[in-house]
């Protein structure tokens, strides 16, 4: 009995721990060069939850994420949003079927984020810290 | 809506099916074409009443008995089109066991971040779940509260105008949907007409992270169709919704003042309370009363409770699993949404209904 309750004990651990995030990726927020919007963390947070659609001149954003399971998505999610990646994904679909936002285009790899970005002054998307260039614009 | 052959209903579905099976996780693009869905197959039985469950459509009702109906479906398509910077289109397809119907259109206007305008027919703005009712998979449970069960209680559709405005304010975000139109029924109702109807919410979401106040009204004019008497009714809802941190807590309270005597006041309120394990297992419980006549309160034609336990399962970001039972005391749903077809007479006052279904969402 003793020997059930440690396997227990040890199978309900590994469902925990396999829920949590490993180590949190580096991630940097990027713009097109010719972007000269003030953006912060709170506006990157109203963009990415779909209450920002507009630059300041009326032009439509186009918010890129990255795809699910992508380590870089998973901490922006978290350390930007303050949300897990299954709760925005809810959030968003709320937002569709009431026909109120689509969500951010989402791509594979991110030097599709930088060829995206770079290639529209509109765009804003995030990338890991080490895949910055001279394309980009870094978000401070 | 239109009547759909068997054909019709399988192309449908089977276009959900290879979406799915694609293995995309949120939308499929079709040029500068979005297109997202969503639907369920669920399996319904009683330990006794024959309840009616999907949408009437001419005479045909889907029935739940003791034998258990596979005949609780629905699927969605839903496609959205950017067609300038300010201008969207929607247009979502919906099928259920029944028929094929457009559920709702519309174009939208953005005049700045705060304020945008619909114009089509368009889900109505009220409380919590209206505009997904229908999407099972966003839902803690199979089936739904009581005051969303059926379109007589909260007015699902519009065709009319509809806007949105937003301002952050020290006490939160407010917003407010305000809309005006034609009122859209797609359950069949014999005995009265719906015509214009206004309305709109009011949502405060605090600065508690999840937690939003909702306050809806409506009201419409409303004909009896064997007189031809006009009358008015009004709908009153308040809700309230936290979500977060895997914590899903609902509540809502839902009074109609009805266009007598054809259609009594009445009122219903349900609790409910889920919380997700590990991001796949989320028990749930709900508690649901709804009283179809006030002056008849202790009757069970005029009064249905209903606590109902269940859980869901995650099978992953696409598709849940949910099982769950439902300990009912008295029959106002089944006597409002049949009518005649109900046996008050012979039907048992506690009883049970059980549900299994399978969800996506794509």
């Amino acid at each position: 009995m003793k020997k059930f309750y440690i396997i227990i004990t040890v199978v309900v651990l590994l469902m925990v721990t396999s829920s949590l995030s490993a180590n949190a990726t580096d991630v940097t927020i990027i713009v097109n060069k010719a972007n000269t919007n003030t953006i912060d963390k709170a506006t990157v947070k109203k963009i990415y939850m779909g209450d920002m659609t507009s630059w300041t001149d009326g032009s439509a954003i186009l918010a890129i994420d990255l795809s699910e399971g992508n380590s870089a998505r998973d901490s922006f999610t978290d350390s930007v949003l303050g949300k897990s990646v299954s709760n925005m994904k809810a959030l968003w679909a709320q937002k569709i079927f009431s026909g109120k936002a689509v969500p951010p285009k989402t791509v594979e790899s991110d030097d599709e984020v930088k060829k995206i970005v770079s290639g529209n002054k509109n765009a804003i998307g995030y990338i890991k810290g080490s895949s910055v260039d001279d394309s980009v614009k870094v978000v401070k | 809506m239109f009547k759909s052959s068997r054909v019709l209903k399988k192309c449908f579905g089977t276009v959900c099916a290879l979406i799915i099976a694609a293995g995309t996780s949120y939308a499929v693009e079709l040029g500068n074409i979005e297109i997202h869905g969503y639907g369920h197959q669920g399996f319904v039985m009683t330990d006794g009443n024959i309840i009616s469950l999907a949408e009437k459509s001419g005479s045909a009702i889907s029935k739940a008995d003791n034998q258990g109906t596979f005949d609780y479906s629905n699927i969605a398509l839903l496609f959205s089109d950017r067609i300038t910077d300010k201008n969207n289109i929607w247009i979502q397809l919906y099928g259920n066991s029944n028929h094929i119907r457009l559920d709702w259109a519309f174009i939208d206007h953005k005049f700045n971040n705060q304020l945008i305008a619909r114009v089509g027919q368009i889900k109505t703005p009220t409380a919590i779940y209206n505009e997904i009712r229908d999407v099972k998979f966003l839902q803690l449970s199979t089936i739904e509260p009581f005051m969303y069960f059926e379109d007589s209680l909260v007015s699902e559709a519009y065709r009319g105008i509809g806007i949105t405005y937003d301002k952050e304010t020290p006490g939160g975000k407010i917003v407010l949907d305000a809309f005006g139109g034609e009122t859209v029924n797609f359950e069949e109702h014999p005995e009265k007409r719906d015509r214009v109807m206004i309305g709109g919410r009011l949502t405060c979401n605090t600065p508690i992270e999840g937690l939003r106040i909702m306050a809806s009204a409506q009201t419409y004019n409303t004909e009896e169709i064997d007189t031809g008497e006009r009358g008015n009714e009004k709908k009153y809802m308040a809700s309230i919704d936290y979500a977060n941190h895997g914590i899903d807590l609902k509540a809502e309270y839902f009074y109609l003042s009805g266009f007598q005597p054809l259609v009594p006041d009445l009122y219903s309120y349900y609790i409910q309370a889920g919380y997700t394990l590990f991001d796949r297992l989320t028990p749930f419980a709900r508690y649901d009363y709804l009283v179809t006549d006030k002056n008849q309160e202790s009757d069970p034609s005029y009064y249905q409770k209903d606590i109902t336990v269940g859980i869901g399962y995650k099978i992953n970001s696409n598709i849940i699993f949910k099982a769950e039972n439902h300990f009912m005391e008295g029959y106002s749903m089944p006597v409002l949404t049949m009518g005649n077809d109900f046996d008050a007479s012979s039907a048992n006052k506690n009883w049970n209904l059980t549900a299994f279904s399978m969800n996506f969402m794509f």
